[in-house]
């Protein structure tokens, strides 16, 4: 009886070991759309990346992705690439270079939400079936009919020198950043980042976001570029109010050791978006969307999360979702915007925004 | 009769040889004048994607908004400033390379690039952590003695900002005078002394007024280079609020949120074009009387040194100097930066964390594909410009060709137009006229042809001004010799404009080497280079990793630099004694 059952348990194993490594060997076949791409990809044989200086963690964050993505799907893909404009300039070249009939620098295109809304309806995306390659796509960051792809997401807030401001001065509203201690210590950016969020009706407002904007144009000291953390960490300016994302300050802080952190305000957290297009002129369209498919992946999150401090709120496990639950569950409301948001009335509203702050943060 | 038959001849095979000047000089003022009209262009054109509408409206925003006066008030003062702290640097500097007897000359000249050989923003971080009022090395060594507070320097008033950016344009003051004073015959100097005049008197009325036509060519170009002048005014003035006329086109055309403003970057290089027009119809009524400046006949030429005995140590105290605060200084702070995981004030904590890891952490892949680019560009476009500029002063100084100011406006205007917009043209160019029989987009090329382009406006200031200097006489006496053009400008030409030549070839090849505004823009895989490469590091915020390639380049270039001049100055030597 007891040989018996021990031969069972053995048949049962080896018929489960059987099915897994025949489900194993059907996967590819299951997922024909996918293999047909990875053999696209293979004929194309390289990709050409140009992005604003930082946006894939240069040399070495694209040999780490280029090999992860050749490991994963067996290729030997080469990626090339270059430090370009920034990311509304690219925008800009990759729909001059369609119109031209041009082949396009890049063959991924990373866009922020404002300018990616230039390339909607005007026939430069590539269209694909995202979720039948990659069925783990998560189905919000498909947008417009799969033309953007909300790869990353992002929360904005103050990064400071962790020396300077310490834990009893913690800024955790938007009042703190005005405390008449920090006046001319602090730097806004030139593009009044993220600051026009608040001009939404679903944070301030127009008119309370102003006055908070003149009042920080009358504490702030200069203003500096998103990247520019070692003037944070030189003790230079004391904080920066707003970032443009706080993956930049924790990336900074992550691989130099330097005396640079981020904070989430309760009152204004704010979750804004990047996007990759894949252009219709693109050179190597297959390799840029598995490229796409694989770093939407938790691998590739993963992956993205340590060369640059990327990763998507809506990708289970990454750093971001971590912090979006951690946020819910103190009951912080999190506003999330998108490519959409800077359309229609809201879109209206932050364009007015944006243009009028960046005055203010100037002085004019 | 035979002779009149002999002299049309020649004149006719003269004529042929001019019509290949100009032909040759043709070939850049017709790129220009496409790239100068599509900037031109752009001022009206409104974009909304893809789609486009024409309008006067970038001109009204810009000229109806007061903040844009405020901006050209800052950039006058800023250039004002610039260009005095240049030329008191720069030009006493080239008067003691090029007319007296300091030894060794290789050393002050090779010194004097040494800051051209990082990109300006580096060094504008540098000053950051000189001068800063709160974290700045200078501010915090002067406050420390009692008393002092009230010497606290701020960085970012215009005037300070303007200080910094002259002493950082002195050397273009040196290498565009210093011609001008190695040509010059000392005959006037001598006659002057033999009647009587102090030498500070000579220097005045007789030496600095036969330099006149450099030195205002010289004003000319970096007054301009200081209106368009972007890293000092972005790194140090913005991160004060203090806008110059460059970092508010810069936050139009490279916006981190929202579309590009082509039309108001349009719409401000054409002011910029009218300002540097008028500069232009003051040097073209300096050069009508050009023919008062030469000082090379062929009567006599010979360059004398005049003998500085005791005043050689504060000739040196006066270059060493400029050297520490221009070059040294600047340069120490991004030794130091590239040594540190994050930018620190130095310290005993700070020491305690120098290491190498910044250069062993370098992609060196990537660094070899960007110095093999920005090496092929060091080389081809000095040597392409030079080509095209002596062709164009030829025609500019010499021909009596109607209509040759046009060229020279045209060979000016580049300097004009911020190279950000410059680049943005050339892109459009490239993209939209060029694609089907000449496909530069994307490729070396096209930074090649705009490089050369751009630094046309400096070489022919170089040369326009070397050819005043050389009276017609020794031309026309060889030309009634019976001696062909080209061989006129071989064996006569040529050889007297040797230090322009090689100095202005140095120059332009170290602007293509450090070029980083419109590689940036223009940038794709093909066409890296070093500077790209620091910029994407520096835009990464890692200010020392990029500090650690410049730090590398500038251990490559100094050795060779100096090989240069040393070279350079035997190959002369050699001429004059042959």
């Amino acid at each position: 009886m007891r040989n018996g059952l021990i031969g069972l348990c053995w048949a049962m194993l080896l018929v489960a070991a059987l099915v897994t490594k025949a489900y194993a060997q059907r996967e590819p076949v299951q997922n024909p759309k996918l293999d047909q791409l990875i053999a696209a990809a293979r004929a194309e044989g390289e990709l050409d990346l140009v992005a604003g200086g930082g946006t894939w963690g240069e040399a070495e964050g694209v040999k780490i992705i280029q090999d992860a993505l050749n490991k994963k799907y067996g290729l030997n893909i080469r990626i090339r690439y270059a430090a370009g404009p920034a990311m509304p300039v690219m925008t800009n070249r990759v729909m001059e270079t369609h119109k031209a009939g041009a082949k396009s620098d890049t063959d991924l295109l990373v866009s922020n939400a404002r300018p990616v809304n230039m390339v909607l309806g005007k026939g430069v995306t590539r269209s694909f079936a995202w979720r039948e390659a990659f069925p783990y796509f998560p189905a919000d960051t498909i947008e417009f009919g799969g033309q953007l792809i909300r790869f990353v997401d992002v929360f904005n807030g103050i990064t400071f020198n962790t020396r300077e401001v310490t834990g009893k001065e913690r800024l955790q509203r938007l009042d703190d950043v005005l405390n008449p201690k920090w006046k001319g210590r602090i730097a806004s950016t030139p593009y009044a980042s993220a600051l026009y969020f608040l001009a939404s009706n679903r944070l301030l407002g127009y008119e309370k976001a102003t006055a908070y904007v003149r009042a920080l144009g009358r504490q702030i000291g200069g203003l500096i570029r998103c990247g520019e953390e070692s003037r944070i960490a030189s003790g230079e300016f004391l904080m920066l109010a707003m970032n443009c994302g706080n993956y930049g300050g924790e990336d900074y802080a992550r691989k130099t050791g330097a005396p640079v952190g981020v904070t989430i305000l309760e009152d204004a957290a704010v979750l804004d978006s990047f996007y990759f297009v894949v252009p219709v002129n693109s050179a190597h369209p297959n390799v840029a969307t598995l490229l796409v498919g694989f770093l939407m992946s938790k691998e590739g999150q993963d992956i993205l999360s340590r060369v640059v401090g990327w990763s998507s709120a809506s990708v289970e496990g990454t750093p971001v979702n971590r912090e979006y639950k951690e946020m819910e569950k103190k009951g912080v409301k999190v506003v999330r915007f998108t490519a959409a948001s800077w359309a229609g009335e809201e879109g209206q509203i932050l364009n007015r925004a944006t243009t009028e702050f960046q005055k203010i943060l100037a002085g004019r | 009769m035979e002779m009149m038959v002999l002299t049309r001849m020649k004149r006719g095979s003269l004529f042929d040889r001019r019509a290949v000047l100009v032909g040759i000089s043709l070939i850049p003022v017709a790129a220009l004048v496409l790239l100068v009209s599509v900037v031109i262009w752009m001022g009206f054109r409104q974009t909304g994607g893809v789609s486009a509408s024409y309008s006067l409206d970038a001109y009204r925003q810009l000229f109806g908004d007061a903040f844009t006066y405020k901006t050209l008030l800052n950039t006058g003062i800023f250039s004002l400033v610039t260009l005095a702290v240049a030329l008191l640097f720069g030009v006493p500097a080239a008067w003691l390379v090029e007319r007296t007897d300091l030894q060794p000359k290789e050393i002050p000249q090779t010194l004097m690039i040494l800051g051209l050989l990082t990109p300006s923003f580096l060094s504008a971080m540098g000053w950051v952590f000189l001068l800063n009022p709160r974290i700045g090395i200078l501010n915090t060594l002067i406050t420390s003695i009692p008393g002092m507070e009230w010497a606290r320097i701020n960085v970012a008033a215009v005037p300070w900002m303007g200080v910094i950016q002259g002493l950082g344009l002195a050397n273009v003051a040196f290498v565009m005078v210093s011609p001008t004073f190695r040509v010059m015959n000392p005959a006037f100097e001598e006659a002057a002394k033999v009647h009587g005049l102090t030498f500070f008197r000579i220097l005045r009325k007789v030496t600095l007024r036969l330099a006149y036509p450099g030195i205002l060519a010289a004003a000319i170009f970096i007054f301009m280079s200081a209106v368009a002048a972007f890293d000092i005014p972005a790194v140090i003035g913005l991160s004060n609020r203090v806008f110059t006329f460059s970092t508010l086109l810069y936050i139009q055309v490279q916006p981190l949120d929202g579309l590009p403003r082509y039309d108001l970057a349009g719409a401000s290089a054409v002011l910029m074009i009218g300002i540097s027009l008028l500069f232009l119809w003051w040097y073209f009524h300096t050069l009508k009387w050009g023919h008062r400046y030469a000082v090379i006949t062929g009567q006599s030429y010979r360059p004398r040194q005049v003998e500085l005995g005791g005043w050689k140590v504060w000739a040196w105290v006066f270059l060493g100097t400029y050297f520490l605060l221009g070059q040294i200084l600047p340069l120490s702070v991004l030794v130091w930066n590239s040594l540190l995981l994050y930018p620190q004030v130095p310290s005993l904590s700070s020491l305690s964390q120098v290491s190498l890891a910044n250069f062993r952490a370098l992609s060196i892949p990537q660094l070899l594909i960007g110095a093999r680019n920005t090496f092929i560009l060091a080389v081809s476009v000095p040597t392409l410009t030079l080509l095209f500029s002596v062709a164009l002063s030829w025609v500019v100084v010499r021909s009596k060709l109607r209509g040759r100011f046009v060229f020279d406006i045209f060979s000016f205007l580049p300097h004009a137009v911020p190279h950000i917009i410059f680049a943005i043209s050339a892109a459009y160019v490239s993209i939209f006229f060029l694609r089907s029989f000449l496909p530069v987009y994307g490729t070396i090329y096209i930074l090649l042809g705009v490089y050369v382009l751009v630094w046309i406006s400096f070489a022919t200031r170089n040369l326009n001004t070397a050819l005043i200097q050389i009276h017609r006489e020794l031309e026309e006496a060889a030309a009634v010799s019976g001696i062909s053009l080209f061989r006129i400008l071989w064996k006569i030409l040529l050889p007297l404009l040797g230090p322009a030549l090689i100095n202005t070839w140095l120059w332009v090849a170290l602007l293509a080497y450090r070029e980083l505004t419109m590689a940036s823009i223009l940038a794709t895989t093909r066409n890296l280079t070093l500077p790209a490469t620091m910029w994407g590091l520096w835009l990464s915020g890692f200010y020392p990793k990029a500090a650690a390639v410049a730090t590398l380049a500038v251990i490559v270039m100094i050795p060779l630099v100096f090989l240069y001049w040393f070279v350079g100055r035997r190959i002369l030597a050699m001429e004059r004694i042959s």
